[in-house]
């Protein structure tokens, strides 16, 4: 019995170390995803306020989304995009990003690009999301991931009916993200 | 005709502001109204489109016609009492000064609601704020307040006009006119 509890406790810290399955999460203080579409040919810009990633490197990248925190600056704008002609964050209140691959660009190391599903509004649309990551040099458990993509609102069914043409609110919705990042080293720090 | 305003006769640039800007402003007001019961849909937002370039265009003239007043001279009133006088002035400056008011309690209340202005979808105004709720309800507040004060002193003023015209038969609605 003493040998099999000796074991345990000397197994234990074998299972906390960083391995190959390292794992960084989003910390909520100063992230940002941001969109942007056109208002009558003008930018405007709304954020989600909720969300949050994880990330482990080349092997998977997560993003969960709380769609009814979008946030347009305006309670109107806001209420408006709640409703189901635009985001019906009463049926789909969450939107994800799972990735399938996760591949470093050519160019440069820093350089990541994240291909898969996005799942939003009730719709899976593959998707690429290129992102930079710069760790931070002088704590190395931080990193800031960044990038920016655009998607088409029509292939997700956000903003349907009258405003299918686009004409008043643009198409093209332009997704930008700061995320800062947090290296989890180990199930106890948490 | 003449362009500059003499003592009898106002000169051609000013009764070409002042009848655009009456045409303006009878298209502004049910515009606004109209525009403003609709559903949210792509046709309340153009015609608010629509409504905010032509207020804007308003404000402009408005601003032109001012000058204009400062730069010259303007006809002289009517042999009246010096109440009915002053109740000509204020009258007058109180469509300057709704004139001005209209438009930019307008522009306010679209930059305090985080709205671009697209004027004519060919120049963007400058937002007068960032996102502001409270600004955007008093905005709001002097738009209503300015466009019911506005029915009634264009109502006072239209009937002036007539007044002078068929009741008077004075040349104060002639000298406006072409």
């Amino acid at each position: 019995m003493k040998i099999f509890l000796k074991s345990i406790l000397l197994t234990l810290p074998l299972l906390c170390l960083p391995s190959t399955a390292e794992q960084w999460r989003s910390v909520a203080t100063d992230s940002q995803l941001n969109y942007e579409v056109t208002f009558q040919g003008l930018p405007i810009a709304g954020q989600f306020k909720r969300f949050s990633v994880i990330y482990s490197p080349a092997a998977k990248l997560l993003v969960n989304v709380d769609v009814g925190s979008a946030d347009m600056s305006d309670d109107e704008l806001n209420s408006e995009i709640a409703n189901p002609d635009w985001f019906d964050t009463g049926r789909f209140s969450e939107a994800t990003f799972s990735s399938e691959s996760l591949n470093a660009q050519s160019n440069a190391s820093q350089d990541f690009i994240a291909a898969g599903n996005l799942n939003l509004k009730g719709v899976s649309e593959p998707v690429k999301v290129p992102f930079l990551w710069r760790q931070d040099a002088e704590n190395p458990g931080r990193a800031i991931m960044s990038g920016q993509l655009t998607l088409q609102r029509s292939d997700f069914s956000i903003g349907i009916g009258d405003w299918c043409s686009g004409e008043q609110i643009g198409i093209d919705v332009s997704v930008s993200f700061i995320v800062h990042m947090q290296r989890q080293t180990d199930e106890l720090s948490h | 005709m003449n362009m500059r305003n003499t003592e009898q006769q106002w000169g051609w640039p000013s009764k070409f502001l002042h009848w655009l800007t009456a045409a303006l402003i009878l298209v502004q007001i049910p515009l606004g109204f109209y525009a403003d019961d609709l559903a949210n849909s792509p046709l309340k937002l153009e015609l608010f489109g629509w409504h905010k370039s032509l207020g804007i265009l308003v404000l402009m003239l408005a601003i032109m016609r001012l000058l204009w007043r400062m730069a010259g001279s303007i006809p002289t009133l009517p042999d009246a009492s010096f109440i009915q006088r002053r109740l000509a002035n204020l009258g007058h400056s109180l469509l300057y000064g709704l004139m001005l008011a209209l438009p930019l309690s307008g522009w306010l209340m679209s930059s305090a609601a985080n709205r671009p202005i697209n004027w004519f979808w060919i120049v963007e105004l400058p937002a007068l704020t960032g996102p502001n709720k409270a600004l955007k309800e008093i905005a709001e507040e002097v738009h209503e307040i300015s466009v019911i004060l506005l029915l009634v002193v264009l109502a006072v003023h239209i009937g002036a006009a007539l007044w002078h015209q068929f009741k008077r038969r004075d040349s104060i609605l002639r000298r406006m006119w072409f």
